[in-house]
């Protein structure tokens, strides 16, 4: 019993994945797809990214802060399509 | 208004789905990741974040070029693509007439020219040659080859309802692998239990519930301690074992013969209640996954390492099980590319030339070939190409032959989008076989030192500028799509219009009726009804819906329907059947053991080093190394360094890391310095000091050791003034 519900669980959680993924004809359903995307991260709290943010790795060049070199890095120009 | 368009990178391997969006007037798109993904939500890094700057570049290769110097000498002339496309289909005809078509070796970098969609073995199939190389040989390819062994086809971990994870040394974090980084932090968020297994106290290994400071090469020890946890204290799922396994009796007794927890203990160094903790961890949990690694794709017992992880899913009823390990097969939705790969005209005769078919069998054609019937009966799929990796030549076997003609004369050689001289163990002997060919082509997007030792070298597009399907490589049921944001550069072209033009000058034309890839798109997708336009306006990835526990009804695609932890197609190959260990130890000339790898944040393999933004950040090859050994050797922190194994020497600088264990020294893989004349090529590359002699490599897949290989280390002798920044743009 608990696997049937571990299956459907995980199987339903799959569509609704796909279904945010999709972008649908109809607004609605567009709304409910962000809706659902929007549930989906308050899963994990109110910033459930924030290790993104906050990430101390010591793999990053901690002795040189390429990231902060990049934000003034000005766009290239180039051929528009 | 905000124009809003998806997009795939293929920076790397990982296909982040980004959101590229410009206002009105505005000529550059800005990329961020795509918070409304529910998978990976935000993952992008800076190498994608910046991609514009890499391909918007003074170094970028925007015309045809020829030859007119000897190679390497750097001197080309430009020429227009019909020139080069009838000189190199003249001269490959010479080649093939004279050798035969197995005298033909491409090898091609899938991520680079993620829109090649199988064309690559087509053209082969229909010339002749088995013999395509590529990289995936030694990451991530080979375990798809290897894990078909065991159960038939190459898992996707379930992040999404897993309880516990289990890494094996690849340090993800928000600047490398960023997807399965944000898959497993949201997984720790859940409540999943992370165990690390990492010679190194990496980041990751820091916040693990344990971690395991294996030794490097020693993984398959401790997976098969593990094992003998998990059987001896019947922690195994019996039901799944009785039902769907063969083999058990004689992987028990394998265990308890070879792998006794004090031997586990001394060979990994992990204490014997750490090597049980761990085991109870993973095997209790209702859903345990071991996501893929590199780690275990370049040791010496590689084939061992990936059979043992294989196994530990299967017996703990991990396969096909929410939270589990997911045996997807490919979208039904999208013809896979390994139909479009015409497998089935190459001739047995010619699949037997195969380099390396009879020496390193595991993931050439004739370990494929034992699968093919299955594997068809329950995906569908003769041939499936997971991840690109699954029949392919040898590397070392193959660079042999084009270098000496043995077993035969290899005389033409195609790099697509793959830096070879760079990514392969054994340089010295790759730049060897690349001056004995008759023919050398490059399709590129700069001018790399392979390319430098092509007679032709022909521009790429970048991701930035064509558009995309892709179906997760035939590894599973997703499909992304991927929206054009530029025009080409130059006369840069998609990988596919160079296939199609060779094989409309070489006589083949007809089996390439596509006049661009928008057309082979719609073809791909005709299942669907769609065109691509449509169907990637509507969809950015396409999840196909899953049923678990699928082999219930299908069997798994082996020679007994079962998951054979004893392996039928090890044996009939004439393999060890089980997995065994095997590593390389250290002696008195070479004292430290030095392993490839640690993805650097501004890098992905041999690329981006042009690139000043990204490497303003890491301007040169750093070995990390305990400062303990710095001082033992003479060394410290920023001195240049020889690093010299069997195989060669290689300058770095000296970094001192507390993390990494004293006896161990890190090289960083695939630099070279292209702002120098000679383009860096030959002094800090790691594929200069990875031997590739028999007693370096895996014996069943031929792979080179890169995790853990004697070395020594001390001051460089040779000073060299650099160009250093003032030449990188």
């Amino acid at each position: 019993m608990i696997e049937k519900l571990n299956v459907l669980k995980a199987e339903v959680m799959m569509k609704v994945a796909g279904f945010i993924l999709q972008n649908h004809d109809n607004p609605v359903m567009n709304y409910v797809a962000k809706t659902a995307g929007w549930l989906n991260q308050k899963r994990y709290g109110n910033n459930a990214l924030d290790f993104l943010e906050n990430e101390e790795s010591i793999d990053l060049m901690s002795d040189d802060k390429y990231e902060s070199d990049n934000k003034n890095t000005p766009p290239a120009k180039r051929n528009l399509k | 208004m905000t124009e809003t368009k998806h997009v795939l990178c293929a920076t790397c391997d990982i296909s982040c789905q980004l959101v590229a969006t410009r206002k009105d007037g505005e000529a550059d798109y800005t990329l961020s990741g795509d918070y409304d993904n529910p998978m990976a939500p935000g993952a992008i890094c800076a190498k994608g974040r910046v991609a514009q700057t890499t391909f918007e570049h003074p170094n970028r290769l925007l015309k045809p070029l020829k030859r007119v110097g000897e190679r390497g000498e750097g001197k080309w002339e430009e020429v227009t693509w019909d020139q080069a496309l009838n000189e190199i289909a003249d001269k490959l005809k010479t080649v093939v007439s004279k050798y035969g078509p197995e005298a033909l070796v491409v090898t091609s970098g899938p991520w680079n020219c993620s829109t090649e969609s199988g064309m690559t073995r087509r053209f082969m199939n229909l010339l002749g040659t088995p013999n395509y190389l590529s990289p995936v040989a030694l990451c991530l390819g080979n375990t798809a080859a290897v894990n078909r062994l065991t159960y038939g086809w190459m898992p996707l971990p379930d992040f999404e309802n897993t309880k516990c994870v289990v890494v094996m040394g690849h340090n993800t974090n928000s600047q490398s692998w960023v997807w399965e980084y944000i898959r497993l932090k949201l997984a720790e968020k859940r409540g999943a239990k992370l165990i690390v297994f990492d010679p190194r106290r990496s980041p990751q290994a820091e916040r693990a519930d344990i971690h395991l400071p294996v030794k490097p090469g020693t993984d398959v020890a401790m997976c098969m301690g593990w094992i003998n946890v998990i059987i001896s204290e019947k922690l195994y799922d019996k039901k799944f074992v009785n039902e769907w396994c063969v083999g058990f009796d004689a992987l028990k007794e394998r265990v308890e013969k070879d792998f006794s927890l004090d031997t586990v203990a001394e060979i990994t160094g992990v204490s014997e209640d750490l090597i049980r903790q761990s085991a109870r961890m993973y095997a209790k949990a209702n859903g345990a996954i071991i996501p893929w690694s590199p780690i275990t794709d370049q040791h010496v017992s590689s084939t061992s390492a990936i059979r043992a992880i294989s196994i530990l899913r299967a017996i703990t009823g991990n396969l096909d099980k929410p939270g589990g390990e997911m045996l997807m097969g490919s979208h039904s939705d999208v013809i896979p590319e390994s139909q479009l790969e015409l497998t089935e005209l190459l001739s047995e005769e010619q699949k037997k030339k195969q380099l390396g078919y009879d020496k390193h069998p595991a993931f050439t054609f004739k370990a494929a070939d034992l699968l093919k019937e299955y594997s068809e009966q329950v995906f569908g799929e003769a041939y499936p190409n997971l991840v690109k990796g699954t029949h392919m030549a040898v590397p070392s076997p193959t660079f042999r032959a084009m270098a000496y003609g043995d077993p035969y004369t290899v005389k033409a050689f195609f790099a697509i989008a793959n830096n070879a001289l760079m990514g392969y163990g054994n340089q010295h002997l790759i730049k060897k076989a690349m001056l004995n060919q008759d023919l050398n082509v490059c399709f590129e997007q700069f001018m790399t030192p392979t390319a430098n030792l092509c007679d032709y070298v022909l521009p790429g597009d970048s991701w930035m500028e064509r558009p995309n399907l892709m179906d997760t490589y035939n590894w599973a049921t997703m499909m992304m799509t991927s929206n054009q944001l530029y025009k080409p550069q130059g006369e840069c072209r998609n990988v596919y219009d160079f296939w199609h033009g060779l094989a409309h000058k070489m006589g083949l034309g007809e089996h390439f009726p596509w006049k661009s890839i928008n057309e082979l798109f719609d073809y791909r997708l005709s299942p669907t009804g769609m065109k691509f336009e449509a169907f990637k306006d509507q969809y950015k990835l396409k999840l196909e819906d899953y049923k678990y526990y699928r082999y219930r009804e299908t069997g798994f695609a082996t020679p007994s329907g079962k998951v054979e932890l004893y392996s039928s197609v090890l044996e009939e190959l004439g393999c060890d059947p089980l997995p065994y260990y095997r590593n390389i130890e250290v002696c008195d000339t070479y004292p430290l053991k030095l392993f490839v790898g640690l993805r650097e944040p501004q890098f992905f393999q041999a690329g981006q080093r042009h690139n000043r933004v990204l490497r303003k950040g890491n301007k040169f090859p750093r070995t990390f190394m305990h400062a303990n050994d710095a001082e033992k050797y003479g060394l410290k922190e920023g001195d240049w360094a020889t690093v010299e194994t069997v195989a060669g020497k290689i300058h770095m600088l000296v970094t001192y890391r507390e993390e990494i264990p004293e006896g161990l020294i890190r090289i960083p893989h695939g630099w070279w310095l292209p702002e120098e004349e000679d383009l860096g090529a030959f002094e800090h590359n790691d594929g200069i000091v990875i031997p590739d002699s028999d007693d370096y490599l895996d014996r069943e897949q031929g792979i080179p050791h890169l995790k853990g290989v004697p070395c020594k280390i001390y001051p460089r002798k040779d000073k060299r003034e650099y160009i250093n920044m003032e030449g990188v743009k």
